[in-house]
């Protein structure tokens, strides 16, 4: 098995490897490593805040160990297949070759050997001989834990393969034991690449009725085993601004389900790296009156000295409740129309060189992600913006990072319900979506109905902060 | 019963049916932990209980189904292609498409459509070739009639009961293989026995007059139009072979004991473990025993399942045995949450006797899970335009915001529709969401012009996230299985090793030795 383009992936790696940091080497050193030693058993696991790279450390790792003949392949797994793509998609911002890293895919209409993407049936009857020895002799699969069932009817993988699995915060126990029992339970051939986990476990959760399932693979082992000398955690982040990430440390703690909390660190480079440091150039001028805010609301908001604002929605001009769709979803109205203005207004006044910013707006609601698509097409000063690319949910950001985030939480109602965003894991949709700012993150919510409640009472919290900025706030 | 049954005890019928209840339908309550109602059984699940209560377990527990797969030597999944191809065939002799002649060169191209192997298409066109012998005369009657027969018929009650004195009222549902108006015929289709049986393949008889009971129990009103001024209580019921039909008697007492006595075992293997070690005291059919050497030989599950080998190796398997236990009765609770109180929810809001309920259940039902849809247009190759009804149209378009979306076609109602599979286009040309108008494959579309149309969600599919669960299940309960017996191998295998480590006292690490570092 090897790559198409080895001697100048190795380079860029050489060139890579002199930016890691010592907690990153040491997670590739782990991963890379003999799993089956003489005094215990080595399951690295990788405990990655967002923007500590985890996800590069999992590729990098994968390359290092077929280029120094640890591992004959690497299978890497990941709970869904919009992160089996994204993971694709970090394989090759590192220079592997499209064709190197396979995503194995349920859709046998999604086939495209030159892009790495093959659909198969779960038979495999839609693939000829040829297909399954391409397939064999590719470096690096991707696919989700469901897909595992044609790997091993296949036998796309030798048993010297390092198994790497990826956002295990949505891996329960029992998809874990589905994995090893399609990876590794073969009497006549044994793995010996080993596993490694890859997550943050405060990230989206497993969705479930029942209790046994909710917890995550970490929390199951930890149930059944002390993990001698901890995990391999990063804490060193490269994506965020401190103002937004001590919003994301404030959150975490909050979610923390154990002692070992560590707070995250912004590197040097992302410290103060606001709109500005990313390059955007900001011009007051350009910014007009929205539908529900003035100019000069939206000129406060988007004011460059602070990168994290919320909006109190309760005081926009037309404030709404939530609405319910058929669908059973959340909408609202108002807030739609502020997330609207907040990123037509961005879009007008940031600039780098000749491009205009492109804000991404996020919700936890569907319901919510169309409505604000349907206004954004409807103006026509957000023709620069790709509504589909733009507006998208919590789930769909996972994995992503981008300068400038609107998040829109839509609750809004007398009783002061916020369903699931106050449960006590899926609340952590609002944990993956502020953490994929990088300059500016604006928040919109409603102060009546999140006010005192413990994750949002937090986020709010802060005091002391100069770059940060309460709108409406009482 | 005792004295016909040498080997099984009879099970106390049930005196009632746990239905879930109006809260939990209407999604009022949050879903968590065991359901409190009992899970909305198949056709399939029980006749699987009549073959032997121990097909109950891992169906439940192990995601495993479809025990009664005949003896060896039929392929799996051979028997669905074969019935596939014969409806196809029919329909488009029906239709007066294909000509009777053409058979062989349509089996080829099917075959092709399939990416079936050389085996494959040589049994099925042995099979075809026995079957064509007998039917030739009746395929070419039937030539142009126009669509009165239906195959794949999805049928669903809450009104089924077994023996007179009885007035238990049970939920099942399950497919109908064909149902032939011109001949009035009910059809189960099988490639199981052999060219000199003079009775049915096992339990065959059985399923056909379950189908026929289940159908019986709805009310006519819920049938589509094509099918409503048919009366199915003369109906023939008809097991098909490629080498004979046999025609099944209506009146069976010993079925109507047997189905009571199925549906009980699901009933408390879903919700006790004491009857799972019943269930296996009881293990076999009532009229043949089954142990190791001695199996039933239709039953798949006795060779994969309940007869396994007992490796040395990972040696704590006696621990991981007893952690997955829960894990497997977690995700068949999930299972009934997601799964089985959506059939109770769909089929309630057609058949409840409560006017304002059934009405309340549409309600909600609507937009969220089923989609009324025009079809407009049949562009090419199973590929139609169609028109998403308005009211639900931006419900649409906010569920597919989630990527991978499968969905059923029901024409119809869902307490008798003809099911085909559907999937939503979403890149094509014609497709545009916001007008409610999508470019849909749909495989079999032939005979339902005149039926109301309607995707469904998540419902049938096995690329849907309840199905998934059961893969979960079945892949979890086959690492349960494996094993190995040397110790140098089981030394150096990861999964075993990793197994002992996490369930005995050995040392785990996530990390490398910090002096391993500074070398």
């Amino acid at each position: 098995m090897s790559f198409s383009n080895r001697e100048r992936l190795e380079e860029t790696l050489e060139h890579f490897e002199r930016r890691l940091n010592s907690n990153q080497v040491d997670a590739i050193s782990s991963i890379i490593d003999e799993p089956v030693q003489d005094d215990c058993f080595l399951l690295p696991i990788i405990d990655g805040p967002p923007g500590t790279g985890k996800t590069t450390v999992g590729a990098y790792a994968s390359l290092r160990a077929i280029f120094e003949g640890k591992s004959q392949s690497v299978l890497y797994i990941a709970p869904t297949n919009f992160a089996a793509s994204q993971a694709k998609q970090t394989f090759e911002r590192l220079g592997v070759e499209s064709c190197d890293v396979v995503w194995l895919n349920p859709r046998s209409s999604r086939r495209d050997w030159d892009r790495g993407v093959v659909g198969a049936r779960y038979d495999l009857s839609d693939l000829g001989p040829n297909d399954i020895r391409r397939l064999r002799s590719v470096p690096i699969i991707i696919c989700t834990p469901y897909m595992l069932g044609r790997v091993k009817k296949g036998g796309l993988r030798p048993s010297n393969t390092k198994v790497i699995i990826d956002e295990f915060s949505q891996i329960d126990p029992a998809l874990f034991f589905m994995i090893l029992s399609r990876t590794g339970a073969s009497a006549d051939r044994y793995l010996r690449g080993g596993y490694a986990l890859l997550g943050d476990p405060l990230q989206l959760p497993v969705v479930t009725t029942q209790r046994e399932l909710m917890q995550n693979v970490l929390e199951f082992i930890l149930s059944h085993h002390t993990i001698d000398g901890g995990l391999n955690s990063l804490t060193l982040q490269y994506r965020m601004h401190i103002e937004i990430c001590n919003a994301v440390n404030r959150m975490r703690r909050e979610l923390s389900f154990w002692r070992d909390f560590r707070p995250l660190e912004p590197s040097n480079e992302a410290r103060f790296r606001d709109l500005i440091g990313l390059g955007y150039e900001y011009t007051e001028q350009n910014i007009n009156n929205g539908c529900c805010l003035t100019s000069e609301e939206l000129k406060e908001i988007l004011d460059p000295s602070y990168t994290f604002v919320v909006v109190n929605t309760d005081k926009l001009r037309g404030s709404t409740d939530e609405e319910q769709t058929q669908s059973g979803s959340r909408r609202n109205e108002a807030e739609a129309e502020a997330a609207v203005d907040i990123a037509i207004a961005a879009h007008q006044a940031y600039h780098r060189q000749h491009e205009r910013l492109v804000p991404q707006i996020i919700s936890p609601y569907n319901a919510q992600v169309c409505e604000i698509k349907y206004r954004l097409r409807r103006r026509p000063q957000a023709l620069g913006i790709s509504v589909e690319e733009s507006v998208i949910t919590a789930y769909k950001s996972q994995g992503k990072e981008f300068p400038f985030v609107i998040v829109s939480l839509v609750r809004k109602n007398p009783e002061r319900r916020i369903g699931f965003l106050e449960d006590e894991k899926l609340r952590a949709q609002i944990y993956v979506a502020c953490s994929r700012a990088q300059g500016k993150l604006i928040l919109l919510m409603s102060q009546e109905t999140f006010g005192g409640k413990p994750l949002y009472e937090e986020l709010v919290n802060i005091e002391g902060s100069r770059h940060a900025l309460l709108w409406g706030w009482d | 019963m005792s004295s016909v049954y040498p080997t099984r005890v009879p099970r106390q019928p049930l005196r009632v049916w746990r239905w879930p209840r109006q809260e939990h339908l209407l999604e009022q309550v949050f879903r968590r932990g065991p359901p409190p109602f009992d899970p909305f059984p198949s056709i399939q699940d029980i006749v699987d209980a009549v073959l032997c209560p121990v097909t109950v377990v891992h169906r439940t527990y192990h995601g495993l189904h479809g025990a009664l797969s005949g003896p060896r030597g039929i392929a799996r999944g051979e028997g669905d292609h074969f019935h596939r191809f014969v409806s196809i065939l029919k329909s488009n002799i029906a239709l007066g498409k294909r000509r009777l002649d053409e058979a062989f060169s349509l089996l080829r191209m099917y075959c092709s459509m399939e990416g079936l192997d050389a085996d494959s298409e040589s049994n099925l066109r042995r099979y075809l070739s026995y079957w064509l012998r007998r039917k030739r005369d009746s395929l070419d009657e039937l030539w142009g009639q126009g669509p009165r027969i239906f195959h794949e018929v999805h049928v669903s009650t809450i009104n089924a009961t077994f023996r007179e004195k009885r007035d238990v009222r049970y939920p099942v549902h399950g497919v109908i293989d064909e149902i032939d108006t011109i001949n009035k015929r009910i059809v189960e289709r099988t490639l199981k026995g052999n060219e000199n049986d003079s009775n049915p393949p096992f339990l065959e008889d059985f399923q056909v007059w379950l189908q026929w009971k289940v159908l019986t129990s709805i009310n006519r009103d819920l049938f589509p139009d094509i099918l409503r001024n048919e009366n199915f209580q003369d109906y023939d019921l008809i097991v098909e072979t490629p080498y004979r039909d046999f025609t099944i008697e209506k009146n069976q007492s010993l079925f109507e004991e047997w189905a009571e006595d199925a549906l009980a075992w699901i009933s408390d293997i879903a919700r006790s473990s004491v009857a799972i070690s019943d269930a296996w005291q009881n293990k076999g059919h009532h009229t043949r025993s089954c142990s190791i050497g001695n199996e039933i030989e239709e039953c798949y599950f006795a060779r994969v399942a309940c007869y396994h080998r007992r490796w040395r190796y990972p040696e704590r398997r006696s621990t991981l045995h007893a952690s997955l236990g829960p894990i497997y009765k977690a995700l068949y609770n999930e299972q009934v949450w997601v799964h089985d109180l959506l059939l109770y929810q769909l089929t309630k809001m057609e058949q409840d006797a409560d006017l304002n309920f059934k009405s309340e259940l549409r309600r909600l039902l609507t937009g969220r899970n089923i989609y009324p849809l025009e079809i407009e247009e049949n562009i090419e190759d199973n590929r139609y335009r169609v028109k998403i009804d308005e009211t639900v149209r931006m419900s649409l378009v906010e569920e597919v915001q989630d990527e991978n979306l499968s969905f059923d076609l029901l024409f119809g109602s869902f307490s008798v529709g003809l099911r085909r599979r559907a999937y939503l286009l979403l890149d094509e040309i014609e497709t545009n969401p916001e007008d409610g108008r999508y470019v849909v494959y749909i495989e079999g579309m032939d005979g339902t012009e005149r039926m109301n149309a309607f995707l469904l969600r998540g419902l049938l599919l096995k690329e849907d996230p309840w199905f998934l669960k059961r893969l979960v299940q079945q892949a979890v309960f086959s690492l349960e299985k494996w094993g190995v017996d040397r110790e140098d191998r089981a030394n150096n295998h990861v999964a075993v090793r990793l197994i002992d480590t996490l369930f005995g006292p050995g040392t785990l690490r996530a990390r490398r030795k910090k002096n391993e570092f500074q070398q």
